[in-house]
């Protein structure tokens, strides 16, 4: 199947090379025969008047435009802003593929109507000053084509099928509608819903990241936004979705979105029903999974076939935003917003594991040491109800920005889970069984309050009045009930049975607060116009106050009077005051060099010396965990950016950092309570633990084609890690015969973990298709040590991941992605005599998902994932999940449709997972989804403007024109250029 | 017989100004352009020779003497030296400093340097207070003129003008010895009120003033960098142009007189209003708003030079630029952006280049040399085809990496 796939992917692009025809020539002014430049030169269909090519007049007033069909009636089309059009027909055939206009004089204008400034071109895509404009109405399409169908054909754009916009070769940053972010910061949901007809023009345009603590003043502060301008009339509306369908299994959906717009305000409700593990977390993503576009290429808001369980969700949420002024620039935004979730979700998961643990030493030095294989059925379910409330206000003029936000969410949740447990000595000799069973209800309340205010003082560059500063100060509080039933077999070793009855009340309250200054004039502040060697100072400091207090009331089951009695080992009062406050001092110095043309490039140098002084009380009720402790540590980090741009035609960045951080060990870890009704895993402290201290390196590259009107697009990233933790925390373990698990913590050496990543991807244009490759690969290893049964066991954890994915698409009728991934999780650990044991897991997932969207109006979806598991017992696991669904679109602009999808066609939906740490390897196998057919029905209510007079026969080309307006100032060189700031 | 010549222009400049000054109409959105050919008569092409020491970015001024090109870079922050024919002779920088200005003293054969000095970020305020006629601060340390002679250039024969404060404000020399020179800076809580945007000072002190502001009121004024008076040579050492800041007039000074020679009226969508000049900018932050706002507006004309009929001149918007051409015998404005590129100009890409310096005969412009690359195919496959054997060798030899090349063009006779 895989090779099918593959093969039909590389012939498909075989099928669009042909012999195409050429058009040239000159246009010139016809009275003074001076060249016009930057003229528009189209070719439409004559039958259907399909825009074909287009070409703007070079600085001689040429044009060459090459890839037109021969045998077909084309009619080409010269235009020039205050001249009269000039209009051929003309056919090319396999004996005249070239026609020659040689000069084509254009004459000027005069009739009065010229005053009005009406301009004609209709130009796809052209530069004004540093901005580049994409101009709708050059792109005949369907008149129910949204902003992203259109996006897919523009010269130099690229979609990628992560969601991902690159603009000749830059990844586009922020995405805006008439300046402001659109229903939030996903920018599919205006690319998805805004119809390409109810927009004047796109811009994309690079402008200095204000949002930056540290201003290089280089092209390193740079950001590239794509702001979408809405036509006058169309700067209110309103769009959404309705959506109901019932299938075989009892399973159902209902969706529900409307958002309203205008000049000022923008106000959504969603709302989702769901038992098919849609996943629906926020609003924003409610929204999101609503959109009009006609296929989704990311799948979003279909049902979740890796989600562990079989889950229900029913959520309701809305947002509002309004803004106190209707500026259409990005640098400037005064706006309240706020929203409100409502959650309730049913969860019910079976998982089973198999754990393996390797050549564990036995407790009995003269025993042979032994594996143990343990099988754990566990069955999870839970009832839990969210909802919060966020409210934010932002303030941002183009050098300050004030944000305050709040939020308070409360939640109730119920939890009932089963688990049984057996455990295997060598495979073959029972070792223990033990059971647990938990019902617990708990309730939690959290209010946040957060902000920052940053001040880029920019008058003449980094001066004394530049700060920022943020707070945020939150409280919560829970309260949770839980009963605990378990029972432990040991059937080995010391034959026993132990069992617990046990009831948890906890209280919990939390408050933290936290204050963030920083502050980078300090140079001017010293040395006044002295600019030290060009170094920048900064000063900062993060001080952090936390406070956690805890009831605990445990009892247990007396089996002699069926009472409930007190715990007093386990029953505590506790109260931990965290203190820390992290004081530094920073310096960094920008070298850079341009040469006009043909290259920048800088290399950052940045050192930043950093104190973290930690103060930890605790105050509890059992004596022996009342400790008050000071830590100070020194946490030095430095880092080398180095950039290279060469202009229009690759960017290169290196960057190589090293950072430290400290862990100080925390009450739980000191003075446990030591609670041993979990005989497979009974951990208990250490109090002379000392602070694990982290050093880390980190070096990283990318690469990326950056070609104006390039077609294709290439980028490549590379990422080395390495890290060494000293005084790691690792554990002292007692493996038991029967499987049971006695752990003390301990400090050791050193924990080495190393990563690399690689990825790189191309993105190809052939005419009206794209083909686009993408290449993840990733490998991470941990190294260190612990004791088995008081022997040294060292171990090292890898894991490997290789994915590789194409992605073809023609325009929108025809989509397909083909993706193999192979994923490995390997431990291996070392016995007391040197010998090395590795166990090995390996998950081969291939997948393939294609959209076909013929006949006009139907679309075909379908998407298959093959799994293949191998478990560290070398046993297979496989399974095939196949979807499919077919789509038809009716009623005017398409805002109706029906669907019918089948969800697990071959009724073998599985998640499995495999877990790698220390001297184990796991492999849990979840419970997904099974098969269902599904029938729904669905409207999607849109609105654009106020009634449009004739507005419709202009869905085409011929709409919106140029204005000639430009993006903000201060931002330059989406042409591949020269992106130098000048302020 | 230059004091014969310098009288000889000012009279002809004087006549100009007897007759009231011309008032030209410009609507940028329907402006006409011309084929080269009708401007110029003949085209140079001079490319300038790159080597490991001589690779510079682009020509930011261009001083063209009898034996010489010379080229200041600020993407390098030195000055190359080239003969007539492209070939490098020197490059000098000054070391600790950043060369802001070049000039040509013609009287002492040398070139003038304007230079600031890299280890400090000396803010307009201070600057300002530098300027005051009691300031008693040395800022040498600051900043730098020096006089580079020209005799033997490889000799590099220099020497310092001391203490000159206003080296920071770039002035050009004017009338022998004394120089012109604009730092225009308002803010509410100077001590005095009134300055001026024009002054004429020779080494030492303040001679005159033209021009009067009011240096605590007029916040359009308020910002570092805002706004100065632009002051442009002309062939003459004792005549130069002046034009102000959001102001549409171009005058002459002479050692006598600053008199308006030329005002454009825009279109009511290019011109600053009256209620520009009176509105309350608070912030740069207010003033890059409005800038923004207004991205049409001109605010100022720039690189305005005569040459016989024809007065060149460039307008500056809040965003984005025009350059156009005054054809005083016919009065035709030319767009000199759609003066198109014909076989006189060997179809060489010169859409949106500016005029980079001059001489009697000449005016010279620059191109990089990747865009005459790119224009290869433009270039050898139109008829007539071109003739030139330096750009010739030039379409075959050279790389996208060499130094930008000079276009050298003389505006015809009878114009």
């Amino acid at each position: 199947m895989r090779k099918l796939f593959l093969s039909l992917l590389i012939l498909l692009p075989v099928l669009l090379f042909a012999q195409k025809g050429v058009v040239k020539g000159i246009v010139e002014d016809s009275v003074h025969r001076f060249a016009l430049q930057s003229a528009t030169v189209t070719i439409y269909k004559k039958a259907d008047s399909a825009l074909i090519n287009y070409q703007i007049t070079n600085n001689q007033g040429e044009f060459n435009i090459g890839d037109l069909p021969l045998g077909t009636l084309l009619l080409v089309s010269v235009s020039y802003t205050g001249y009269l059009d000039f209009s051929r027909e003309l056919r090319l055939d396999s004996l005249k593929q070239l026609h020659d206009f040689k000069k084509i004089s254009l004459l000027r204008d005069t009739a009065k109507h010229l005053e009005e400034v009406i301009v004609k071109a209709v130009v796809p895509v052209k530069m004004n000053g540093d901005t580049l404009e994409i101009n709708p109405g050059a792109f005949k399409m369907d008149s129910s084509a949204v902003v992203e169908d259109m996006l897919l054909r523009v010269p130099g754009v690229t979609m990628w099928s992560d969601g991902t916009i690159t603009v000749n070769g830059k990844k586009v940053n922020n995405v805006y509608v008439d300046g402001k972010a659109f229903f939030g910061n996903n920018p599919e949901l205006a690319t998805q819903n805004l119809p390409k007809n109810a927009i004047e023009k796109i811009q994309v345009y690079k402008e200095k990241d204000y949002s930056k603590q540290d201003l290089t003043n280089t092209d390193l502060d740079s950001t590239v936004t794509m702001n979408i301008k809405l036509r006058p009339d169309k700067k209110k509306g309103y769009f959404g979705k309705v959506s109901a369908g019932i299938g075989s299994d009892n399973r159902y959906e209902g969706d529900l979105s409307l958002q309203l717009y205008d000049k000022k305000n923008k106000i959504g409700i969603a709302g989702n029903l769901n038992n098919t593990n849609k996943t629906v977390q926020s609003v924003q993503e409610a929204m999101q999974n609503n959109t009009f576009h006609s296929y989704n290429r990311r799948n979003f808001g279909t049902p979740n076939a890796s989600m562990n369980g079989l889950n229900t969700v029913h959520y309701f949420g809305a947002y509002a935003q309004h803004s106190f002024n209707e500026t259409t620039n990005s640098r400037f935004d005064n706006s309240l917003n706020g929203d409100y979730s409502w959650r309730e979700s049913n969860g019910n998961i079976t998982r089973n594991s198999t754990t393996i643990q390797q050549n564990v030493p036995d407790v009995d030095p003269a025993a042979a040491p032994f594996k143990l294989t343990t099988y754990n059925n566990q069955h999870n379910l839970s009832n839990t109800l969210d909802q919060s409330v966020n409210t934010g206000y932002n303030n941002r003029k183009r050098a300050t920005s004030l944000s305050l936000n709040a939020s308070y969410n409360w939640s109730n949740g119920n939890t009932a889970s089963n688990s049984v447990t057996h455990a295997f000595k060598n495979d073959t000799t029972a070792a223990s069984n033990g059971t647990s069973s938990t019902v617990a209800q708990s309730r939690s309340n959290n209010l946040n309050v957060n902000g920052y205010f940053n001040n880029n003082d920019y008058d003449e560059g980094i001066n004394k009045k530049s700060f920022s500063t943020n707070y945020s100060i939150s409280y919560g509080s829970s309260q949770s009930d839980s009963k605990k039933l378990t029972d432990f077999e040991s059937l080995v070793g010391r034959v026993y049975e132990e069992k617990y009855d046990r009831k948890y009340h906890n209280d919990n309250s939390n408050f933290t607060t936290n204050l963030g200054l920083s502050y980078n004039g300090l140079r001017s502040l010293l040395f006044g116009s002295y600019n030290f060697w060009n170094i920048n100072i900064g000063l900062r400091n993060n001080f952090r106050y936390n406070k956690s207090d805890l009831n605990a009331i445990v009892s247990d089951r007396d089996t002699l009077t069926n009472t409930y009695k007190i715990n007093d080992t386990l029953t505590n009062n506790n109260s931990v005051v965290n203190i820390e406050n992290r004081p530094g001092i920073s310096f960094f110095k920008t070298v850079s060099k341009f040469l006009s043309d043909r290259y920048y490039k800088s290399l950052t140098a940045r050192v930043d010396l950093q104190d973290q002084i930690v103060f930890q009380k605790n105050t509890s009720t059992l004596s022996y965990r009342n400790i008050e402790r000071n830590y100070s540590f020194f946490t030095p980090a430095a880092s080398l950016y180095y950039s290279y741009n060469r202009f229009n035609k690759y960017n290169l960045n290196i960057g190589l950092n090293q950072s430290s951080s400290a862990t100080a060990p925390t009450i739980d870890q000191l003075y446990p309570i030591v609670d041993s009704s979990n005989k497979y895993n009974i951990v208990k402290g250490n109090p002379y633990l000392k602070s694990a201290f982290g050093n880390n390196y980190n070096l990283s590259a990318n690469y990326n084609t950056q070609k104006f009107n390039e077609k294709n697009t290439y980028t490549a990233s590379l990422n080395l890690g390495y890290s060494n933790t000293r005084n790691a925390i690792s554990d002292s373990s007692f493996i038991l015969p029967n499987g049971g698990r006695r752990s003390s913590l301990i400090n050791v050496d050193n924990r080495t973990s190393y990563n690399a990543s690689l990825n790189g991807s191309a993105s190809y244009r052939i005419n009206k298709n794209m083909i686009q490759v993408r290449y993840n690969g990733g490998y991470n290893t941990t190294s260190s040590y612990q004791y088995l049964n008081t022997y040294k066991t060292p171990f090292t954890n890898e894991n490997i991941n290789n994915s590789l994915n194409l992605f073809y698409s023609a325009q929108e009728i025809f989509n397909i992605t083909i993706g193999e991934s192979l994923t490995n999780t390997n431990t291996i650990t070392t016995d007391t005599v040197g010998q090395k044991h590795p166990l090995k897991s390996k998950t081969y997932s291939t997948r393939a998902n294609f959209n076909l969207t013929v006949p006009k109006n139907f679309m075909l979806s379908s998407n298959i994932n093959y799994l293949n598991n191998i478990s560290a017992t070398n046993q297979s696991v496989k399974a095939t999940i196949w979807n499919a669904s077919v789509t038809y679109r009716f009623l005017k602009m398409k805002t109706a449709e029906v669907k019918f999808s089948v969800f697990d066609i071959l009724h073998q939906n599985k998640n499995i997972d495999n877990f790698a740490n220390n001297n184990m390897v796991r492999t849990t196998i979840s419970n997904g989804l099974q098969q269902f057919y599904m029938l729904s029905l669905t409207y999607y209510p849109r609105k654009f403007g106020g009634k449009e007079k004739g507005g419709r026969r202009n869905s085409g080309q011929g709409q919106g024109g140029i204005a000639p307006s430009s993006a903000p100032k201060g931002m330059r060189g989406m042409g591949g250029g020269q992106g130098r700031f000048r302020h | 017989m230059k004091k014969i010549l310098i009288a000889f222009f000012a009279l002809w400049m004087a006549q100009g100004s007897i007759a009231q000054s011309k008032t030209l109409y410009i609507d940028p959105s329907k402006t006409i352009g011309a084929p080269a050919s009708k401007l110029f008569d003949d085209m140079q092409f001079i490319p300038l020779q790159t080597t490991k020491k001589c690779i510079f970015g682009a020509i930011r001024q261009l001083v063209v003497t009898r034996d010489y090109f010379i080229i200041l870079d600020t993407d390098t922050n030195a000055i190359y030296f080239f003969t007539k024919t492209g070939t490098f002779v020197y490059k000098y920088k000054i070391k600790r400093f950043r060369i802001q200005n070049i000039q040509l003293d013609h009287e002492k054969n040398a070139l003038l340097i304007f230079s600031l000095n890299k280890n400090y970020n000396v803010p307009s305020v201070r600057i300002q207070s530098f300027l005051e006629e009691d300031s008693k601060k040395d800022v040498s340390k600051y900043v730098k003129a020096t006089y580079f002679f020209l005799r033997n250039v490889p000799a590099a024969k220099t020497q310092d003008i001391k203490d000159f404060r206003y080296a920071f404000t770039n002035p050009v020399l004017f009338d022998g010895n004394k120089f012109a020179t604009s730092f225009i800076k308002a803010q509410k809580n100077n001590r005095d009120t009134l300055d001026y945007q024009l002054k004429i000072i020779n080494s030492k002190k303040l001679l005159q003033t033209y021009l009067p502001y009011n240096k605590q009121s007029e916040s359009i004024f308020y910002f570092s960098g805002a706004a100065q008076c632009t002051i442009m040579p002309t062939h003459s050492d004792s005549v130069l142009f002046i034009t102000r800041p959001f102001r549409y007039e171009i005058y002459t000074l002479t050692p006598t007189e600053l008199k308006e020679n030329y005002k454009l009226i825009l279109p009511i969508d290019n011109a600053v209003p009256a209620s520009f000049f009176t509105q309350d900018f608070k912030s740069r932050g207010d003033m890059d708003t409005y800038k923004m706002d207004h991205s049409s507006y001109a605010s100022q004309i720039d690189n305005v030079i005569q040459f016989r009929n024809l007065l060149f001149f460039n307008l500056r918007l809040f965003n984005g630029y025009n350059r156009y051409v005054f054809d005083n015998k016919l009065e035709l404005i030319y767009d000199y952006n759609k003066i198109s590129s014909d076989s006189s100009t060997c179809y060489l890409p010169l859409y949106g280049t500016t005029i980079k310096g001059f001489d009697k005969q000449y005016i010279y412009l620059s191109l990089p040399a990747k865009s005459v690359l790119n224009s290869k195919a433009g270039i050898q496959n139109r008829t007539p085809q071109c003739t030139n054997p330096v750009l010739n060798k030039f379409l075959e030899n050279a790389r996208e990496a060499d130094n930008p090349v000079i276009i050298q063009l003389k505006p015809k006779e009878d114009l």
